[in-house]
């Protein structure tokens, strides 16, 4: 569904991903996890055609990216950042609801997929009618998982996506996104540096370092056998021992 | 359906278009008078105006629309059919590149112009020396060449008189006078202190209404040293084929004006005991004739239409710089280097003296066939609209810049297009922004637009001119009054609309439901 071949990216002369390949099946989620700095984001944004790659070639639903394909690509895509990136000056609604209604979707498909993405996502349907500053930060990225997921999208991008919540909602909202992972269907690319957050999320785990993909595989195995001594220090870094 | 979005600010741009460059009907006078922006050009511009009234012609007078050069100008590109003037401004301003050694040289270069000069109408407005009528007695003087032989005597002079080459330097030369107490002073001062007798000569314009108020003794300029300044009519060659009535009125003053008449015109104006109007009117009415009648507006009436013209400079000019303004404001913050050398230009032209700005724009405007004086002026709406600019452009500017990342990419990855990202998303979260640049124009603008007046454009400036010149403060204030209440009748508006218009994400204080 989305495979990498020798992607890299050097910015101004410094190369912040070096070339490296990477496939990921359809329904798959695949963390990318490492400190800052590591690249991981870059790679996100790559594929969201937020930033050109500097050689090899990114494959999204078998279609290479472009910027001729770009358009297209980006109708399969659904995208979820640190802090939302609501539009503050729409309601709850009218931010999950806005490229539907630019597709030209009609009234009752709408009000149809977004009673299903409020079950799914578990978000209160008062705070519909409320201005993004108006929420909670964990209502707050429901309602952009909402919006990222409307057209059903093939790939879900996450960026940090609970990085902004205190740990108790964090918590909560990283059991739902499991679930809502499994139930949209969806491919699922998320970056993040928290080590909870990858192991109850990933179904395979991409370790990164200045650029790298030092380990990957599922998490188990790589707390079992961390393949350096960076990933060695990474874990034990997050893992509180008695 | 992806041009839908596009439908509403189109929209948008094309009703304030509209609104803001509409033409309001108004009727063209077959005769345009002129006059510069003092007592005596602007009551001989109201005897033309009573004079071809009387000669069943519709004549309009665009009073004390500026100085020389502007009036000199609006009359050579045709914006005006006539207007005051006299012969020695000719010579040393209007062709001060020129040697103009006599009348035939000053009428040929007149008629390359396409302008023709009248016989004097009888007085010459120079520089004169002036004494009390009873210091002079005391004295025994009559003539300048007198004061060789009182070198004790103290002079006030004005500023000008003092500095120009061909004023006191000379004057004292040619004279080979004495006195080295003199002191240079404004006007009305050197009138006081002549009248308290703390000096005992100032320098005065031979038809200055203080000669009759004071009762003062003007030197006789026994060795011709000061140039004539004979009043004339300037006017278009081609009037005389167009409206030969208008000629046969023009001639009828013509000679017929004297020193004497002039200072008592000036000094009923300037007591505050006739309008301008009526002191030409009565001067035409103790010439013979047929009667003219000079109904005057009260101050009601005219505080209301110098409202309504004002109101509509601000909207020709505001309105569409509210288009422009958004325009180049996003074109700024989607080319920064272009921006910055926009900004720089845009800024540039705030810096720009209004008077200097209207002096570069009114050939402009001519040449492009618009009307350039007068009321409805293109010329004062097109300086009004380039300083409505920068508040709109900076505002746009800084309102999208401050857009969060994460937001643009947002609506990027979403799968919107520029136009309508920016038409959906980037606008209206500036929007706030956006309008607290046009309310700081707007406010800016209801001032600025005071400045119409100098070049005749009407507005609340006029009463605030004249007001000035007249030394009249109720009439400044009524003037004044009603353009402070403008700016904050606007300020309220948008204030208003700007309350209505954000949606309450955009708002500060905002309560978060858990």
């Amino acid at each position: 569904m989305l495979n990498f071949n020798a992607v890299s990216k050097a910015f101004n002369g410094t190369t912040v991903v070096h070339p490296f390949g990477l496939a990921i099946e359809t329904g798959e989620v695949v963390v990318l996890l490492g400190p800052s700095g590591s690249g991981k984001t870059t790679i996100l944004r790559m594929v969201a055609g937020l930033v050109l790659p500097t050689g090899g070639q990114i494959t999204v639903d078998s279609l290479p990216l472009n910027s001729q394909t770009i358009s297209t690509v980006r109708r399969k895509l659904g995208y979820v950042i640190q802090e939302g990136g609501l539009f503050p000056h729409l309601t709850g609604i009218e931010n999950v609801t806005l490229m539907a209604r630019h597709e030209g979707w009609a009234r009752k498909r709408i009000e149809d997929r977004l009673a299903e993405l409020v079950e799914m996502t578990q978000f209160p349907e008062s705070g519909l009618s409320r201005y993004p500053n108006e929420l909670s930060g964990g209502q707050r990225q429901r309602l952009s998982l909402m919006r990222a997921l409307f057209l059903s999208p093939k790939i879900l991008l996450l960026d940090e996506p609970l990085g902004a919540l205190d740990p108790l909602i964090r918590a909560g909202l990283q059991r739902d996104l499991s679930r809502i992972f499994k139930r949209s269907g969806a491919t699922v690319l998320v970056v993040t540096h928290d080590l909870v957050e990858a192991s109850r999320l990933a179904d395979r785990v991409c370790v990164m370092n200045a650029g790298r993909i030092v380990q990957q595989g599922r998490f188990a195995e790589i707390l079992e056998k961390p393949s350096d001594d960076f990933v060695r220090e990474f874990i034990s870094s997050q893992v509180v021992t008695p | 359906m992806k041009n839908r979005s596009l439908i509403k600010p189109l929209a948008m741009v094309l009703i304030l278009l509209i609104a803001g460059l509409a033409p309001l009907p108004r009727k063209t006078a077959q005769v345009r008078i002129g006059s510069k922006k003092f007592t005596e050009s602007v009551i001989l511009g109201e005897m033309l105006r009573l004079l071809a009234e009387r000669a069943k012609l519709d004549a309009v007078h665009y009073r004390e629309f500026g100085g020389t050069r502007i009036v000199f100008d609006a009359l050579a590109a045709g914006e005006i059919d006539v207007y005051p003037e006299y012969t020695g401004t000719i010579v040393a301003e209007i062709f001060a590149g020129k040697k103009v050694v006599d009348v035939t040289t000053m009428r040929d270069l007149l008629r390359d112009k396409g302008i023709g000069i009248s016989k004097s109408l009888g007085f010459s407005n120079t520089y004169a020396l002036a004494l009390t009528r009873k210091r002079a007695m005391e004295l025994g003087v009559s003539r300048i060449s007198d004061l060789k032989r009182l070198p004790e005597l103290r002079l006030a002079l004005t500023h000008e008189f003092l500095d120009r080459a061909d004023g006191w330097p000379a004057l004292k030369r040619r004279y080979d006078l004495q006195q080295d107490d003199v002191v240079g002073v404004d006007h009305d001062v050197a009138f006081r202190q002549l009248l308290a007798g703390e000096v005992d000569v100032i320098d005065v314009y031979s038809t200055d209404a203080m000669i009759r108020r004071g009762d003062l003794l003007l030197l006789d300029d026994d060795q011709s040293f000061f140039p004539r300044y004979d009043a004339v009519w300037l006017y278009r060659l081609d009037l005389a084929a167009r409206y030969p009535a208008m000629m046969e009125a023009m001639h009828q003053v013509e000679g017929a004006l004297s020193e004497s008449t002039m200072q008592l015109l000036n000094d009923q104006v300037e007591a505050g005991h006739a309008t301008e109007t009526q002191a030409a009117a009565e001067f035409l009415n103790r010439q013979g004739g047929p009667h003219v009648d000079t109904p005057a507006p009260s101050r009601t009436q005219l505080i209301t239409r110098c409202l309504l013209e004002h109101l509509d400079l601000v909207r020709r000019s505001l309105l569409p710089a509210i288009v422009v303004g958004v325009a180049l404001g996003i074109l700024c913050q989607r080319r920064p280097r272009t921006g910055r050398v926009l900004m720089a230009l845009v800024g540039l032209l705030q810096t720009i003296p209004s008077l200097a700005l209207l002096v570069m724009l009114l050939p402009v405007v001519a040449a492009l066939g618009y009307r350039s004086i007068g009321e409805g002026s293109v010329t004062a709406v097109t300086a009004l609209f380039c300083y409505c600019l920068l508040p709109i452009v900076r505002n746009t500017y800084t309102g999208l810049d401050g857009i969060q990342r994460g937001t643009i990419e947002s609506a990027t990855v979403l799968g919107l297009g520029p136009a309508p990202r920016l038409v959906e998303i980037e606008l209206p979260i500036a929007l706030p922004t956006i309008l607290a640049g046009i309310r700081t124009s707007a406010v800016q603008n209801v001032g600025f637009a005071t400045l119409g007046a100098i070049i005749g454009a009407g507005g609340l400036g006029q009463p605030i001119l004249r007001g000035i010149r007249l030394n009249d403060l109720s009439l400044i204030l009524a003037g004044a009054i009603p353009a402070a209440l403008l700016a904050l009748v606007l300020q309220w508006s948008i204030d208003l609309i700007e309350r209505v218009v954000t949606p309450r994400g955009l708002k500060r204080e905002v309560q978060i439901h858990e």
